[in-house]
């Protein structure tokens, strides 16, 4: 049989099995070591998938990853979140969609303390969604607030997705998290606009909150503060040039602590914070892994070099292949998870954007942008999947329709950032 | 075909994109193509999608793939006695005079069995240029004006420039230029030309180091015993005539762009440092034990450490005077 | 059967945390080791000599520690639309064929890393800067690996248990049913 061939089997095997339920990292792996066995032999199958788990962890640029996870659930354990949920929730409330607005604005927040987008929808899950739910919210709109709102994390500095595009296309991570900081401050301002349309269009969804005293509303202000100190060290240090991301991130993590310990976190909460550090930590490195193994195997295919040239030798505008690369990820995103998605085409993708003239950091935000598109949509929305797993009362189905809305929002983000990339490498640029 | 042969294809694993230091192999795949009319071919991997470059070794061993480049200072414990290659200051000024050398010593006896015991051939080297350093600032005119630099230097340039007083730190190559823009970092040693345009240094510089030729690292381009073995006579040859063309080729590649970076250099006003009296026998003063303390190294691994010593200067000096 | 699977769950549960945390405690370590850089190259015109080297080994450790641990409490990213709407038999079939293919794609991976230790081991295999030898961070991964594989085949064994007794509840997977019978049977 032809290799490019038994690639493309090996990418139908793949997606058949995720759709089967077997996890991403596995499936990927599983597929991997027989198609890498299968060209080569078992013992080349074994030997080149064994190297990888030690390999594609120990690595200087990787250990930005858990520092930025950690920054966050340590933020959550030591209740800085609280906090700024709750100051949000003083400052907006009053506004049409009060809790929902302030739910983006704390998730905002915590988006700047944290890298991963599934950790920031868990975290108010359990924190925004009971409070929208007391004041009688529509349950499947909160929901859909909430994951939508986990997905700015991913975009605004730190992001552990970005950290990983750089590494492995060679570009600056310190340029792509400075990248992403206007595109999720966009992000923002549309989601803002929605919850208000929304809103206004069905006021039935979210009842008007009563009002703060403007006291009250300053002394949340102070709360704040660790919040605001991390996304100036992050972003300070790495547009400086004093420290490297994993240097800022430690830092960061560093200042969290210390204030997580002037707030008497408990040595228990402190243990917690660990534990869903390393979890999630692991979740990300399971799935570098398995489809590390599945990359080996595509490259000894010849499928990618093949994909590759195909495209780059289409006979249209440029802008048409940009449009269908859109469009792929888009529908990727219905089946595979972001880190997944990503790792497993950027080895065929990226050559030809190279080739066709784009910029490799605002690629890099065009394409987190799309897998956080596809993180809330059917059927494999990781974010709605996390809402569901802690909310399993809240069916998987209401919290895709509570972020419908929010879909049209996303076309119009995707729409600014393909239309204007001098916008999104604004800040890279001052850099240089 | 001018040599006729069965159908082979080599999967060469590779890391990064395509730059001179690949051009070696580059060529070499293109010979081999030409004159077996595609009968036998290397099939190129850049991007590290076979293996890191720190396992590549082990994935020769395992026969994962036929080919790999393999270079000693990723993990010098893996290829001990190659590291002597690897040595700061050894005169070896011209690439030509390197890869005489490196002929001559991967063809001694420890050498060929450290690579046998992973199952390797090393059948030509990749060239590297000389390192010199690039840097911000007042121009270091004299030895006095090093104290203090801070310097992103690795190994045995790590240790020549705080033998000039500078501050040496290892900081990952994409992070490079912000450092050096925001003054976190003075200068860099890098091989010259291409390492410092390749992360855009010259533009945040005012200084280069001029023909310091601080010595450079060694990197083979490496087969798998057996797959070579089993090459049919005709292609072994094809390979041994192509490797001088091959050469020739990575030489040229890199004169042209040496060329086309000096015109860049010259342009944005780089001062070209000269080599002071000073400075040169503070880093002679600073080699010499540092070479000592390879061998010594090599003696308590059972190794004739100033033999090997021996042998690559006696090369260089012999290659270089060719 | 099930009292057998609980308690080896139980103690499996304890390693994994054990695991865990230390590969959170790196984590940690991993920030001093980071700031301390920062801090000796700025200020004390003094960076740590090898400090890549350091925290590029440390992070075997941060990364692999937890993944037992993530696997005992089903963190993985995976798609449930369709088991999700099975009935109790077909569904725990699905999830015996996916904790196979686990197992067996871990048992490999253990394996080749396992070879990948021998080799490091043997050859003496060490860091670019400063030496660490390797086989320490690769002998905690090749672990990390054989517990993950332990964990698995528990997940397997009891999945394979429940599409026999579909009813049962089950510590390992979280289900409580306090109305089945099922204790101590099978
Ligand atoms: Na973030
Ligand atoms: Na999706």
């Amino acid at each position: 049989m032809d290799p490019v061939t038994i690639g493309y089997l090996g990418i139908g095997a793949l997606v058949l099995l995720v759709l089967l339920g077997v996890p991403v990292a596995f499936a990927s792996a599983f597929v991997g070591i027989i198609g890498i066995s299968y060209i080569r032999n078992p013992a080349v199958g074994e030997g080149l998938a064994g190297m990888i788990p030690f390999a594609n962890s120990a690595s200087y640029s990787l250990s930005v990853l858990p520092l930025f996870v950690a920054i966050g659930f340590l933020a959550m354990h030591a209740g800085i979140t609280t906090s700024a949920y709750d100051a949000a929730r003083k400052w907006v409330g009053r506004a049409p969609g009060g809790l929902a607005t302030a739910t983006i604005f704390a998730s905002a927040g915590f988006a700047a303390v944290s890298g991963a987008s599934t950790a920031s929808t868990a975290v108010f899950t359990r924190l925004a969604l009971p409070e929208m739910e007391k004041r009688g919210y529509d349950l499947a709109f909160s929901a859909g607030v909430v994951a939508v709102g986990g997905t700015l994390a991913a975009l605004i500095p730190p992001s552990a997705l970005l950290v990983i595009y750089g590494i492995i296309v060679e570009t600056s991570v310190a340029q792509l998290l400075l990248a992403g900081f206007l595109p999720g401050v966009l992000s923002i301002v549309v989601y803002l606009a929605v919850i208000t349309i929304v809103v206004k269009l069905r006021p039935g969804l979210a009842p008007i909150e009563p009002a703060v005293p403007m006291m009250e509303k300053i002394r949340a202000l102070p709360q704040v503060a660790g919040v605001f100190s991390v996304v100036g060290v992050i972003l300070v240090g790495i547009y400086m040039g004093w420290m490297t991301p994993t240097e800022s991130a430690g830092v960061a993590t560093a200042i969290i602590l210390l204030m997580a310990m002037r707030k008497r976190m408990k040595l228990r909460e402190f243990g917690h914070g660990l534990l869903d550090t390393v979890q999630t930590t692991a979740m990300i490195f399971m799935v570098i892994w398995g489809v590390m193994v599945f990359v080996r195997f595509l490259a000894f295919t010849g499928l990618p070099a093949s994909v590759s040239e195909g495209i780059t030798d289409l006979d249209v505008p440029r802008w048409v292949i940009l449009g269908g690369i859109i469009v792929m990820y888009l529908l990727l995103g219905m089946i595979l998870d972001g880190l997944g998605m990503m790792l497993l085409t950027l080895p065929v993708v990226f050559p030809s954007i190279v080739a066709l003239g784009y910029d490799p950091v605002w690629f890099g935000i065009l394409l987190v942008k799309l897998i956080e598109v596809g993180v809330v949509t059917p059927p494999v929305g990781l974010n709605c999947y996390v809402v569901n797993g802690i909310r399993p009362d809240i069916p998987l189905e209401s919290v895709f329709k509570g972020v419908a809305p929010f879909l049209l929002g996303e076309i119009v983000i995707i729409g600014v950032i393909v239309a204007f990339p001098d916008l999104i490498l604004l800040l890279p640029n001052l850099m240089n | 075909a001018e040599v006729e042969g069965p159908a082979i294809t080599w999967e060469v694993s590779l890391w990064g994109n395509r730059r001179g230091f690949t051009e070696g192999v580059e060529a070499l795949a293109a010979y081999l193509a030409e004159k077996t009319d595609g009968n036998f071919q290397l099939s190129l991997q850049y991007g590290g999608v076979l293996s890191d470059p720190t396992e590549n070794i082990d994935g020769i061993q395992i026969g994962a793939f036929e080919m790999a480049t393999v270079c000693s200072f990723y993990h010098p414990g893996k290829l001990p006695v190659s590291t002597g290659l690897n040595l700061a200051l050894l005169p070896l000024p011209t690439l030509e005079s390197q890869y005489r050398t490196y002929a001559e010593y991967l063809r001694h006896p420890a050498v060929a069995a450290e690579w046998a015991t992973w199952n390797a051939v090393p059948v030509m080297s990749v060239l590297m240029p000389n390192y010199e350093v690039m840097g911000r600032g007042e121009p270091p005119m004299d030895l006095a004006a090093w104290q203090g630099l801070r310097i992103n230097a690795s190994g045995g340039h790590a240790a020549l420039m705080q033998a000039l007083g500078a501050v040496s730190t290892t900081i990952p190559a994409p992070d490079l230029y912000s450092s050096m823009e925001r003054g976190a970092l003075d200068a860099i040693v890098y091989p010259y030309t291409y390492a410092f345009t390749a992360y855009s240094l010259q533009e945040l510089s005012t200084w280069v180091t001029d023909s310091w030729n601080l010595g450079t690292v060694h990197c083979a381009l490496a087969a798998n015993a057996d797959a070579y073995a089993a090459l049919p006579q005709q292609y072994r040859d094809l390979i041994d005539e192509a490797i001088p063309a091959a050469y020739a080729h990575q030489i040229e590649a890199y004169s042209e762009v040496d060329a086309t970076n000096e015109a860049d250099f010259e342009a944005r006003g780089l001062v070209r440092v000269p080599m002071p009296d000073d400075v040169r026998s503070a880093l002679e003063a600073a080699v010499t034990p540092s070479w000592q303390a390879w061998v010594a190294d090599m003696d308590s691994r059972g190794y004739p450490g100033q033999e090997l010593l021996d042998l690559i200067l006696t090369s260089a000096a012999a290659a270089t005077a060719q | 059967m099930q009292g057998l699977i609980e308690v080896i769950h139980k103690a499996l549960g304890q390693v994994e945390r054990v695991f865990a945390l230390a590969a959170g405690i790196v984590v940690m370590g991993l920030m001093v080791v980071v700031c301390a850089e920062v801090v000796g190259r700025s200020a004390l015109h003094h960076p740590i000599r090898g400090s890549i080297d350091i925290v590029s080994q440390m992070m075997a450790i941060a990364a692999a520690g937890g993944i037992p641990y993530t696997q005992s409490r089903l963190g993985n990213v995976r798609m449930t639309i369709l088991t999700g709407r099975l009935s109790d038999r077909p569904r725990w079939l699905l999830e015996a064929l996916t904790y196979t293919i686990a197992a067996w794609s871990v048992w490999v991976l253990m394996q080749g890393s396992n070879g990948f230790l021998q080799r490091a081991w043997r050859s003496g295999a060490d860091t670019a800067e400063i030496h660490i030898p390797t086989w320490i961070g690769i002998s905690f991964v090749t672990v990390s690996l054989a517990l993950l594989l332990a964990r698995l085949h528990l997940q397997l064994i009891e999945a394979l248990r429940l599409l026999a007794l579909p009813r049962s509840a089950s510590r390992v997977f979280g289900i409580e049913r306090p109305s089945a019978a099922a204790t101590g049977k099978g």
